[in-house]
């Protein structure tokens, strides 16, 4: 997790391995910044981090959309809790899932037509790995966690995040675990005022791992095409895993905006009722924003709600997905009131969450200054699961990377413009992105800085 | 990508079609063709990471980790184990699950079982990782392999000076390794017919354990494996005799039926505490369990014929059930078994509240839904997807006072041309459950209005539940379906159709047999067809070309 | 609405016997990988059309309706163009009924390309008038109706030289 030199466990293990005393020798930096507060002394810049956030059944037509292109944009009722973050998010509105005649299936493939960049052609299916991954493999590989993933229902099943159908990345489910896995055992206090001391053990248990490496050549040969792709992906796994261990053998650069928090309540109840996600997503916001803070990942994927939106107000007869389909639109106000009410809950918890990471102080701003927070929906009309137009937005400045506050809109362009750019502004050498018709090579360079 | 396609999937049936008939054609129609599928490499599920465990280390030893989850393909969980890998979340949950139970098999209350040896040594350790690697590994370990093991252990004793503390750090190697995660098929030259390829005894003992007893081979079925008995009939018959008798298959069959059922959906069914209060966690539990033991009573301890379970009016009850089912139940804890009176509106698999419930929405009931569950889970019929557009604000129209009951609600599904195609095939049976609201309780009329539970299945009408249960006891495909599934999940794969002479035998043999499970499983793991490896198969190519005998690299 | 189905069954259905719910049986034959992609082509479309229906089902009613869902009415009609861009890709050569699987395209579709296809041409114009007029928030309730009514007859005209008849009650669907 340094974002200096690192020394090979090898070079260690070569010194080492007759358990001789080890003091990792890495520079220690006199001070911690530039004079300007954007990178550290050295030079070296303050990392940028990418994070998606998910909320189930879109929006209300004529109620979310600005009406305003360009800078000067407008909130409709439905963000209007984006008022305080009006300058630190892109929108974009009237792009479409282009699905080529691939069946709609709900709150899915619009859902796998934004991250990984192909429609689905049958049920359930994904057919490419989803773009946080992508971004993972390039900036996540020095981390302690290639990514985390939070799941503020509680439920693991509430997962989109995946190189593969069948490998979803495991989410965490609730404050208490989150915060265990983050700072429990494995955790190395950057701030740390003790001197440090490697565990020489975790030389052993590397040296024990590299047994169960050195069996990847012999299964790899008895197995069939499809296997050894799974196979191979167990053994990247691994690869974390040693990570782990490794970076427990580096003492950490300090880091300013890193703090370790108190402990969360264990046993909170989790589940999809409206107050309770509140509760755990907020919880789980700020242990993520430290996790961010102290360098413990740079991809993180949040779901709020699952694309099927199981959200429901405590005491009410239906929730938040059958509202979406069973209510009569108002014959008065002309669209559907309770599920409206829902989508405002789900932007008031965006706009907490970028509070949370705005409230953490880095550098010269703040942590969402040096992020790159891709919030977005399953579906735009939730009612008839239209994926045309499904509200994406980013938040964040992406370390100046891009240029923030501005509403896009176009009429019909691939949604995968979007995840292409976020891949090249997270770094991803990659020209185009998506397939079929929506295979573009045309990222959105309005928000290029 | 490894995502399997229609275009593969569905070629695979359909030139197996070619061969399946021409060899038939030629050949004996007696014996179906023995063509095998291809090698597996499956992951464990949860259930089968926590048997293997307490079966090599005891009962007592705690996992504490999570787990991720498993994915339905083609119908059941067991055939998206043979699709999953493991993510890096996966394998830090693994890793320090393997710590934890490392650490605990070497403390000072486990240490002399799990070691056994006088002194603490090479020699000692040398024993164990021999020991214990066969288990988790399902084989015994070459002497290279078990140098590496042992050499880890004792260069990390060194260090801290802690001989357990060595073995616990190596044994955490193993327990994260790819071969005790995934059980993966080896194969051998067969020596009966030259050229050709068999499944490794060690794999057989794998197939055999897991299917019926849901974890690791055990030390017998080991050595029966390496003493060449399994590749014998009587010694494989032996074996399957010996886990088919034992008090353990009901394990391995609790964990089939709660594939077969669809029942990890229980682990996140949440009722509407307003409009059912009586549905609480405990029922939840309870719900699942009473299918689960009906289903084993049935089945594995009575030896029952599987049709039965849709007539049945015996089951078993406990305290939070009594009170949804509104029937006293003596024990204050504890199950009892329970008879539906002959007048009782409750008969059958079909009105217990876990399948009523689980098949409902979270504040009313789903004709819909459990009329798919049942041409779905239980008769082997998949249907479409509804049209993502479809307007469900005019069809169920749940605030319109005329429209009491649901098959009122529901009117257009039957009267609409876009909706009845699809529908037709399955409300009118859901809607004969309508008696059961969405946690599967009892009522008579729905706003007033009486429920009428009359319908068709494919031609046979019934005027209650009774004749529905009776209507589903005498329709083939309930039996087939059973007979099909089962097999798909002993292998992991949907069958091919070179395959499907073998499984319509054992649907024949299953309904000779009384239609008895039991029979069943003994017929399937002591044929040839369960254990037979194809060399090349289509589940690689897109083309099968039946002259090509190439083996894999 | 939670569902576990998947879209491949109905090739499937299609192809295999099924004692129980009286479907035809198909002969075994040869498929190479070329055919498999065309039975592919006709389940997708059957289901695409199903869409379709749904789509238009929705048009009508909302055209008729006194309260009409605009917005709904505005993303159907691009759905309904977004599949009239498609149509000749759904038809390949060869996906007729001489494959063997059901489906209720007539070999008249590819022995009258050109004028299946002047058909195609006229769908995607009424579909991209259909749009834009749905997409209109002036437009009045006849021009709709009217719209919709000429989508209708594209698709019927269609229907009737290149579909063959849907008997009632005996929908191949499922």
């Amino acid at each position: 997790m340094s974002f200096g030199p690192r020394i090979s466990r090898r070079q260690i293990l070569k010194g080492m391995i007759h358990g001789t005393a080890v003091t990792v020798g890495l520079p220690v930096l006199n001070s911690f910044l530039n004079s300007n507060g954007s990178a550290f002394a050295d030079g070296r810049p303050l990392p940028v981090r990418f994070g998606t956030w998910v909320w189930g059944c879109g929006f209300t037509p004529g109620r979310f959309v600005p009406t305003q292109s360009g800078e000067d944009y407008d909130l409709p009722v439905e963000l209007r809790s984006m008022a305080p973050h009006k300058e630190d998010v892109n929108i974009f509105s009237g792009f479409d899932c282009l699905l080529d005649g691939a069946p709609n299936d709900v709150h899915h493939s619009g859902l796998m037509s934004i991250r990984s960049g192909t429609a689905p052609l049958f049920y359930k299916a994904q057919h490419a790995p989803t773009l946080d991954v992508l971004i993972a493999d390039e900036i996540g590989g020095d981390s302690r966690f290639r990514s985390l993933e939070l799941a503020a229902p509680g439920n693991k099943e509430d997962t989109y995040s995946a190189r593969s159908q069948r490998n979803k990345n495991l989410p965490e489910l609730n404050p208490a675990g989150l915060y265990q896995r983050i700072f429990g055992s494995g955790f190395q206090d950057p701030n740390a005022k003790t001197a440090f001391t490697p565990d020489p053990k975790i030389l052993h248990q590397l040296s024990v791992l590299s047994v169960v490496k050195e069996e990847r050549q012999r299964l790899m040969s008895q197995l069939g095409a499809e296997d050894r792709i799974r196979m191979d992906e167990y053994f990247t796994s691994l690869r974390q895993t040693e990570q782990q261990l490794s970076l427990q053998l580096e003492e950490p650069e300090p880091l300013q905006a890193c703090s370790i928090p108190n402990a969360p309540p264990e046993r909170l109840e989790s589940g999809y009722e409206v107050e309770t996600v509140k509760r755990n997503h907020r919880l789980m916001a700020e242990l993520l924003g430290l996790a961010l803070a102290c360098d413990q990942t740079r991809v993180f994927n949040m779901v709020f709600t699952n694309s099927f939106s199981d959200l429901h107000k405590a005491g009410g007869s239906s929730g938040h997905h059958l509202y979406t389909h069973e209510e009569i639109t108002d014959k008065e106000l002309g669209y559907q009131v309770e599920a409206a009410s829902f989508v405002e809950i789900n932007m008031e918890a965006w706009s907490e969450f970028l509070s949370i990471l705005k409230a953490i102080p880095e550098g010269d701003g703040t942590l969402l200054d040096n992020c790159l927070v891709f919030g977005h929906s399953d579906t735009s009309y939730a009612k008839i699961h239209a994926v045309l137009g499904i509200p994406m937005m980013t938040a964040g400045k992406a370390g100046g990377r891009i240029k923030t506050g501005t509403h896009i809109v176009t009429n019909g362009d691939p949604v995968t413009r979007v995840g292409l750019t976020m891949q090249q502004v997270m770094g991803r050498p990659v020209s185009s992105w998506g397939t079929k018709s929506m295979e573009t090579s045309k990222p959105v360079a309005e928000i290029f800085a | 990508m490894g995502a399997k396609t229609m275009t593969t999937r569905a070629s695979r049936i359909l030139v197996g079609l070619v061969v399946g008939s021409v060899l038939l054609v030629s050949g004996c129609d007696d014996e179906p063709v023995v063509t095998g599928g291809p090698l597996s490499m499956r992951k464990l599920t949860e259930a089968q990471y926590r048997q293997s465990i307490a079966d090599i280390f005891g009962e007592d030893i705690l996992v504490v980790g999570r787990f991720e989850s498993e994915t339905r393909t083609d119908g059941l969980l067991a055939v998206g184990s043979s699709r999953a890998s493991v993510t890096e979340a996966g394998i830090e949950q693994f890793y320090a699950m393997a710590n934890s139970i490392a650490s605990q098999v070497v403390d000072e209350d486990h240490r002399d079982d799990a070691l056994s040896c006088p002194a603490t040594d090479d020699a000692c350790a040398r024993a164990f990782f021999a020991r214990t690697g066969r288990l988790i590994f399902r084989r015994t370990l070459s002497a290279d392999e078990l140098e590496q093991w042992v050499v880890r252990s004792t260069e990390a004793a060194e260090t801290t000076n802690d001989f357990h503390d060595g073995i616990a750090t190596a044994l955490s190697g193993m327990l994260v390794s790819p071969e005790f995660l995934f059980r993966i098929d080896t194969a051998e030259s067969d020596p009966d017919a030259v050229g050709e390829t068999r499944l490794s005894g060690y794999s057989i003992a794998s197939r055999l354990s897991f299917f019926l007893w849901n974890t690791t081979p055990d030390d017998e079925l080991l050595t029966a494996a390496e003493t060449g008995q399994l590749h014998s009939d009587d010694g494989l018959a032996l074996q399957a005799d010996r886990l088919l008798a034992s008090p353990r298959l009901e394990r391995g069959m609790r964990a089939f039926f709660r594939d077969f059922l669809g029942m990890e959906a229980f682990e996140h069914l949440q009722k509407d505490k307003l409009v059912y209060p009586a549905f609480n966690q405990a029922v939840t539990e309870a719900a699942e369990e009473q299918i689960l033991r009906l289903v084993m009573h049935h089945l594995v301890a009575s030896d029952g014929d599987y049709r039965d379970l849709f007539t049945t009016r015996d089951t078993f009850m406990n305290r939070p059930l009594g009170m949804v089912y509104a029937v006293p139940v003596r024990s204050p804890d504890g199950w009892e078994a329970f008879s539906f009176p002959e007048d009782d509106p409750r008969v059958g698999l079909l009105s217990h509240v876990g399948f009523t419930a689980l098949h409902s929405h979270r504040g009313r009931s789903s004709a819909t839904l459990r009329g798919i569950a049942i041409r779905e889970l239980l008769m082997c019929q998949p249907v479409q997807p509804p049209p993502a557009a479809v307007d469900f604000t005019v069809v169920q129209d749940t605030d319109n006072p005329n429209l009491k009951t649901a098959r009122e609600r529901l009117t257009a599904h039957r009267t609409e041309p876009v909706c009845k195609g699809c529908h037709q095939f399955y409300d009118p049976i859901g809607l004969s459950l309508e008696n059961f609201d969405g946690a599967g309780m009892y009522r008579s009329q729905e706003n007033g209005a009486a429920i009428d539970i009359s319908g068709d299945i494919d031609g046979t009408t019934f005027a209650n539940i009774a004749e529905l249960g009776a209507a589903l006891r005498e329709h083939p495909a309930i039996t087939s379906c059973l007979v099909e599934s089962v097999i798909k999940y002993a292998a992991g794969r949907e069958s091919s159709v070179e395959e499907q002479g073998w499984v319509d035998g054992n649907v024949e043999s299953f309904s000779a047999n009384g239609h008895r499970l039991k029979p069943l499983l003994r017929d399937i793991v002591a044929s040839d067809a369960f254990y037979a490896v194809a060399t090349e198969t289509a589940s690689t190519n897109a083309k099968l070309d039946i002259q090509d005998t190439e083996t894999n690299e | 609405m939670h569902r576990r189905r998947r879209l491949g069954f109905v090739l499937v259905a299609a192809l295999t016997t099924c004692a129980a719910c009286g479907e035809h049986e198909s002969a075994p034959r040869t498929l190479t990988a070329e055919q498999q992609v065309l039975a592919d082509a006709i389940v997708s479309r059957r289901y695409k059309m199903k869409e379709l229906d749904v789509e238009l089902k929705n048009l009508r009613d909302g055209v008729s309706s006194e309260n009409p869902d605009r917005h709904a009415m505005a993303f159907g009609a691009k759905t309904v163009r977004s599949h009239s861009r498609g149509q000749l890709d759904w038809f390949p050569e060869g996906s007729g009924p001489e494959l063997g699987i059901e489906t209720l395209a007539k070999p008249e579709i590819w022995q009258n390309w050109a004028d299946f296809e002047a058909a195609a041409d006229d769908f995607e114009a009424v579909s991209d008038e259909l749009a834009t007029v749905m997409g209109d928030p002036d437009a009045t309730p006849a021009e709709r109706s009217a719209q919709v009514k000429a989508t209708m007859a594209s698709c019927n005209s269609c229907h009737a030289r290149f579909r063959k008849r849907v008997v009632p009650g005996k929908e191949v669907e499922r």
